[in-house]
């Protein structure tokens, strides 16, 4: 039996989808949601299966959504125009279906995540989130709250273990995600990673200060400093054009 | 490359020509043969194939004279410099009848050679040009096909058909009507040429078809609220305004909150202008995700293009009424009333 929650901020979207799954055995629907933000509670309280998840929906898309849940369970992604498949499959979602959904090709999907389940090789990992599209915002998560932060507001990100903290001028916010990731998702005119465990956003930098011989931090705009690594510090040069 | 190669053939054709006729050693004629074809050569070339094209002419014939003419005088010039300015050089004199036999024979090989080239840049000129045209072709065929997507609205289309589907097991009286809403919707939208003015009540109804759908579609959440005079007999608006406006204030509304969005339309007409006035909810935090804002820019540039003025859309933030976070958002938009349209 899967467990499966439906997000989808359309009313009769979502009943479509019950409508369709309640025959199926296999599946059983533990709760409908119309937003991200009920989507990422109810995903946390009954730890479901398998969600459906529709992509443009209020606040935060289906794809934001799916990077605040630490342990995504299996998605499959039900949308109306395909402009976002290939973004989909980057995020290795178990299947792209279209609106209208056609019930054999819904089947099909759900067949693929019972193969999955029986076989854990397939399923162990949790999905690695890639998202080729630069994003203008991160969405973080802060006791149950969600937080957009716009790119303007972020001064810096530091790697914390498996997270990364963002740092804005009042307090930073923690997201589990790679600094790789990160690099790759900010616009690289903005922000510089000049370090191993930082990432800063330039528009903040104050001046680059020598500590000691060949070692060098960053002070910002708000007096903080934030250190530097050789290879970082000539890659800020260079995009300072200095 | 085709230059190139007729002065070579030319240049060893003349040159066994004189020799062949005894009239001079190959190796000086050569030397002498090869300079004078370069340079004459190259701008005989230039003064034709500039000018003279055969697919622009309506008739063959005249291009063909002049191609007669050119390859004559450039005959003459050649055994003159020949004749006259190389004279002492060369051994054996021509006698007065050999001349023009030389001369004759010369124009006929360079006006055949001619002719050739001529024929030559003909084809390859055909080739370039069905090359372009293909390429115009293609692109024109991009911007059809764009257009095309534009007005089926992809995203919308498809949404309706999905919640018409949900419709037909739980309201199939509903779903009829949303059906035919949706076909009279993309009828429209498909048969709307981009003319000049359409009637303002056209537009009118046009725009409750694509209300009357996003109301089904998402329920509840989405509350219109309008304010429209009745009298509109007669009056006209240029097309593709306001639809774009209205739906871009219900994406921005829909998207950017989570509870109901309340999107106001208001039609006055002042003195010299239709002021529609669009306003939708929005998060004052918010850091709109990509994409929004295109239906905005699409419309001022359009009201640019037709009225050549930057001031008839103009976009303004109020605070909401509640204390949270929600602010509105109001556009309004000038249409200019044309005189010929008033009564």
């Amino acid at each position: 039996m899967l467990k499966c929650i439906i997000i989808d901020d359309e009313p009769l979207a979502r009943s479509l989808m019950r409508e369709m799954l309640e025959p199926l055995e296999m599946v059983q629907i533990v709760d409908e949601c119309a937003n991200g933000f009920e989507g990422l509670k109810s995903v946390q309280t009954h730890q479901p299966d398998l969600i459906f998840l529709d992509v443009q929906m209020p606040k935060i898309n289906g794809f934001e959504m799916l990077e605040l849940i630490e342990n995504p369970p299996s998605v499959i992604f039900v949308t109306a125009f395909d402009e976002y498949a290939v973004q989909a499959f980057d995020v290795n979602a178990i299947d792209y279906l279209l609106k209208p959904i056609e019930p054999s090709r819904l089947e099909k999907a759900i067949a693929k995540v019972q193969q999955g389940k029986s076989n854990p090789k397939q399923s162990g990992d949790a999905p690695h989130i890639m998202l080729p599209e630069q994003t203008q915002r991160v969405v973080v998560k802060e006791q149950g709250e969600i937080k957009i932060i716009p790119l303007d507001k972020i001064l810096f990100l530091e790697a914390a273990d498996d997270y990364v903290k963002v740092h804005t001028k009042e307090k930073y916010y923690l997201k589990y995600q790679t600094m790789a990731r990160f690099e790759q998702q900010l616009p690289a005119q903005q922000f510089v990673r000049i370090h191993r465990s930082y990432i800063v956003n330039v528009s903040f930098v104050n001046k680059i200060e020598l500590l000691e011989k060949e070692q060098y931090t960053v002070l910002l705009n708000n007096g903080q400093n934030v250190p530097v690594s050789k290879s970082g510090y000539a890659k800020l040069k260079t995009f300072l054009g200095i | 490359m085709t230059v190139v190669f007729s002065i070579v053939v030319l240049a060893i054709l003349e040159i066994s020509l004189l020799v062949y006729m005894g009239f001079a050693d190959w190796k000086f004629t050569s030397m002498l043969m090869v300079q004078a074809n370069v340079v004459l050569y190259a701008l005989y070339v230039a003064s034709t194939q500039s000018n003279f094209s055969l697919l622009k002419s309506n008739s063959v014939i005249p291009v063909v004279a002049r191609q007669l003419i050119f390859a004559l005088l450039y005959t003459f010039i050649l055994i003159w410099i020949w004749e006259f300015l190389y004279r002492d050089k060369i051994q054996v004199r021509i006698p007065g009848s050999t001349f023009y036999l030389i001369l004759f024979i010369s124009w006929i090989l360079l006006s055949a050679l001619g002719i050739v080239h001529l024929l030559i840049s003909c084809i390859i000129e055909q080739e370039q040009r069905i090359l372009l045209e293909n390429g115009v072709q293609e692109l024109k065929n991009e911007a059809e096909l764009f257009k095309l997507r534009q007005q089926l609205h992809p995203h919308f289309l498809f949404n309706s058909l999905n919640s018409i589907n949900a419709l037909i097991g739980a309201d199939p009286k509903l779903a009829r009507t949303m059906l035919m809403k949706l076909s009279a919707f993309l009828r429209q939208t498909i048969r709307k040429e981009d003319s000049r003015l359409v009637a303002l009540s056209a537009e009118l109804e046009e725009l409750d078809l694509y209300l009357d759908i996003e109301k089904v579609r998402f329920g509840d959440r989405l509350v219109i609220l309008k304010d429209i005079p009745a009298d509109l007999e007669g009056k006209e608006i240029p097309p593709f305004l306001l639809q774009p406006l209205v739906e871009n204030a219900i994406k921005f509304g829909l998207y950017d909150t989570l509870g109901e969005v309340v999107i106001a339309i208001t039609l006055r007409a002042e003195d010299h202008f239709y002021k529609f006035e669009i306003s939708n909810p929005f998060d004052r935090n918010s850091v709109a995700p990509k994409g929004t804002g295109f239906g905005l820019s699409g419309v001022s540039r359009r009201l640019y293009l037709l009225y050549a003025r930057n001031d008839l859309l103009q976009l303004a933030k109020s605070p909401g009424k509640s204390n949270n976070d929600i602010d509105i958002y109001i556009a309004t938009l000038l249409i200019p009333i044309e005189k010929n349209t008033q009564n």
